[in-house]
């Protein structure tokens, strides 16, 4: 903070009390609402979308709308995730773990709204931690290299034993899989095309949206026709805000820590709010929690590790970019253009010589958050008529709605084929007792682990002894190994 | 064999068994400084042939029968052929057509006999999504004309 002066302060605060900002920014989180929520479109499409559209406006509605897209993005992809278990973003996947079975008990509103307070909660805490460490934070995130990444990788395999849904075989089985579709493409190190199948749609690799909608929506959608009597969600409850509150205070060292899962992630260039919320979920299956049910059916507790996480990410992953100019995520990369459009470059000297303005970004950061708590607590009253739909309707709307979601991530028509041949190979696999969520995760992590893997080895001529040696990338590695043993040993007590 | 495990440890073998053949085709680049191309592959590959022989040697699960009674019931099994014939119309059909009759057709095979309901859910919602993506969003989803 000492390199803000109160002169800074002020004029930032200053310029973010004005109509405009509050309309911009409104107006910014209600799209990326629509690009969270439809899958496919992601925040990132809605930040680039808007991007281009910002040449001919000030610095201050300029921020205004991406960070408003920025936030409501992040969070809205927690909407189809709760009600049909199809994932508006990579990084609301975890929320279908429990979110959706939770919609199956009659308990949507109540996970609608810990999704968007969890969301309110991680996107300001990680605001205060921008406004106040930005400087110290990102010193932080430069001592790690691909020893520490790929030591990430491998801890955020520990969820796997929280995702399977009762067999950690299973489980890892599954992650392997998902691993083995990571490798798929051109290697990223050597150059060469691996498992293609001399198919030349898949040297870029599987790409992870058409992936995630097959294994989460299209096998879940067979699996209601599969299940003999199509069951309706049964009628929902209204939640008060005091009960969620409630949740929130139960796991109130679980949501803490959620949100530094988040901000810590973010910080790290290249990362995103996927592997956030992962680790998040894996960190919240090691809590204690007698009085709700076990994590993956349907606890609320699981809801609350996604959402604030990776709504958390938003702040920490401004941290590289406005003081190293290197983005934290994929939305942040994109954001880089949007400043350099408005003539600021971001980099060691931005906070010194625009205090005014980094103030004015953290300051729209938390109306956007605000915003989406707001908006997000306001869209309640629609979720009821949404899920009285009936289930041989909903059911191929769900077919339409991800095929044209894959369709547009890629403007082609092979994510959608991909997409057709994974969904129904992974309701098979389902059928035998194959639990999906790991395997989603493992191609998330696998990319990441074998990448980073190698670098480091390169980087170290093989010495396989530097993930001992380096101390964050020991503890890391520790922690994994020891989680790893307990998740083993519950699973064998188990009757 | 009456049980789920056994069937799936022995696909994953099989799985395993196949990349296990596949990586022989990467190309491996000589007097490399790291792990070659085909390692992390290859791990993965012996992981699954392990971790497939032991859920085929540990067993259990769920019954067989009651797993291809789910599989083939009939609306299951065409919902699935649907949803299959529908995404490979994404790489020559014309998306107006081709959802409005996916939606129709699967809606039929869920038990949906109302006439009304049949023609006005399809169009609608065809009339919407291609609206909202096409002009929305500006993505050009396949059409013939």
């Amino acid at each position: 903070m000492e390199l803000t002066s109160l002169n800074d302060i002020l004029a930032g605060i200053s310029a973010l009390c004005s109509v405009e900002v509050f309309l911009w920014s409104a107006i910014g989180v209600i799209v990326g609402f629509i690009f969270g929520a439809a899958p496919g479109l992601t925040a990132t499409a809605g930040v680039a979308i808007a991007t281009p559209l910002t040449f001919g406006v000030s610095f201050e509605q300029s921020m205004s709308l991406l960070l408003g897209i920025y936030c409501g993005g992040y969070f809205a992809g927690s909407i189809p995730a709760i009600l049909v278990n199809t994932p508006g973003a990579p990084g609301n996947a975890a929320t279908t773990v429990d979110g959706y079975p939770m919609a199956r008990q009659g308990r949507a509103d109540l996970a609608f709204v810990l999704a968007v307070i969890g969301s309110f909660i991680g996107g300001v805490l990680s605001g205060l931690a921008l406004l106040l460490l930005a400087p110290m934070l990102s010193s932080m995130a430069l001592m790690f290299t691909a020893v520490e990444y790929a030591a990430f990788g491998i801890f955020g395999l520990v969820c796997v034993a929280a995702i399977s849904g009762g067999s950690i075989m299973r489980g890892y089985i599954a992650a392997t899989m998902g691993m083995l579709l990571g490798t798929v493409g051109i290697d990223p190190v050597d150059g060469v095309i691996r498992l293609t199948l001399d198919i030349p749609d898949l040297l870029t690799g599987v790409p992870l949206i058409p992936a995630l909608i097959a294994f989460f929506a299209i096998s879940e959608m067979l699996n209601q026709s599969g299940a003999g009597a199509l069951h309706e969600l049964p009628p929902q409850s209204r939640t008060s805000i005091a009960e969620a509150m409630g949740c929130f205070l139960r796991r109130k060292w679980g949501t803490f820590k959620s949100a530094l899962i988040g901000m810590g992630i973010g910080i790290l260039p290249g990362t995103g709010p996927t592997i956030a919320s992962w680790i998040s979920y894996s960190e919240m299956a090691r809590i204690k929690a007698d009085d709700e049910p076990p994590l993956g059916e349907g606890a609320p507790r699981g809801v609350i590790a996604s959402e604030v996480s990776n709504n958390a990410v938003t702040g920490g992953a401004m941290v590289p970019l406005l003081t190293l100019g290197i983005p934290g995520d994929t939305v942040t990369a994109v954001l880089l253009g949007a400043l350099m459009i408005q003539n600021i470059a971001p980099g060691p000297l931005f906070i010194l010589e625009h205090g005014d303005l980094f103030v004015l970004i953290v300051g729209i950061l938390m109306l956007s958050n605000v915003w989406l708590l707001v908006f997000g607590l306001g869209m309640r009253s629609f979720l009821p008529k949404l899920l009285k739909i009936p289930m041989p309707v909903l059911l191929p709307l769900i077919g339409v709605f991800a095929a044209t979601g894959c369709f547009a991530d890629g403007n082609t028509a092979f994510p959608v084929l991909l997409m057709g041949v994974l969904g129904v190979a992974g309701y098979y696999l389902s059928c035998l007792g194959l639990p999906m969520p790991p395997l989603v995760l493992g191609l998330v992590l696998g990319p990441i682990i074998e990448k980073n893997l190698r670098d480091a080895l390169t980087v170290h001529r093989m010495d396989v002894t530097v993930f001992a040696t380096r101390p964050i990338s020991a503890v890391i590695l520790a922690i994994t190994l020891v989680t790893m043993a307990l998740a083993l040993h519950k699973s064998r007590k188990k009757p | 064999m009456n049980d789920s495990n056994r069937l799936l440890g022995l696909i994953t073998m099989a799985a395993g068994a196949a990349v296990l053949l596949l990586c022989r085709s990467i190309e491996t680049i000589p007097d490399t400084r790291t792990l070659s191309a085909v390692f992390f592959p290859e791990l993965l590959a012996f992981l699954l042939l392990l971790c497939g022989a032991g859920l085929a040697l540990m067993g259990g699960g769920k019954s067989l029968t009651s797993v291809a009674a789910k599989i083939f019931q009939p609306a299951n099994f065409c919902l699935a052929a649907f949803t299959l014939l529908y995404a490979c119309s994404f790489g020559f059909g014309d998306y107006r057509l081709s959802t409005p009759v996916y939606v129709a057709a699967s809606m039929w095979v869920l038990g949906v006999r109302n006439p009304a309901r049949l023609i006005l859910v399809p169009v609608l919602s065809t009339v919407v999504m291609y609206g909202l993506f096409r002009y929305g969003f500006t993505i050009l989803l396949p059409t013939l004309f």
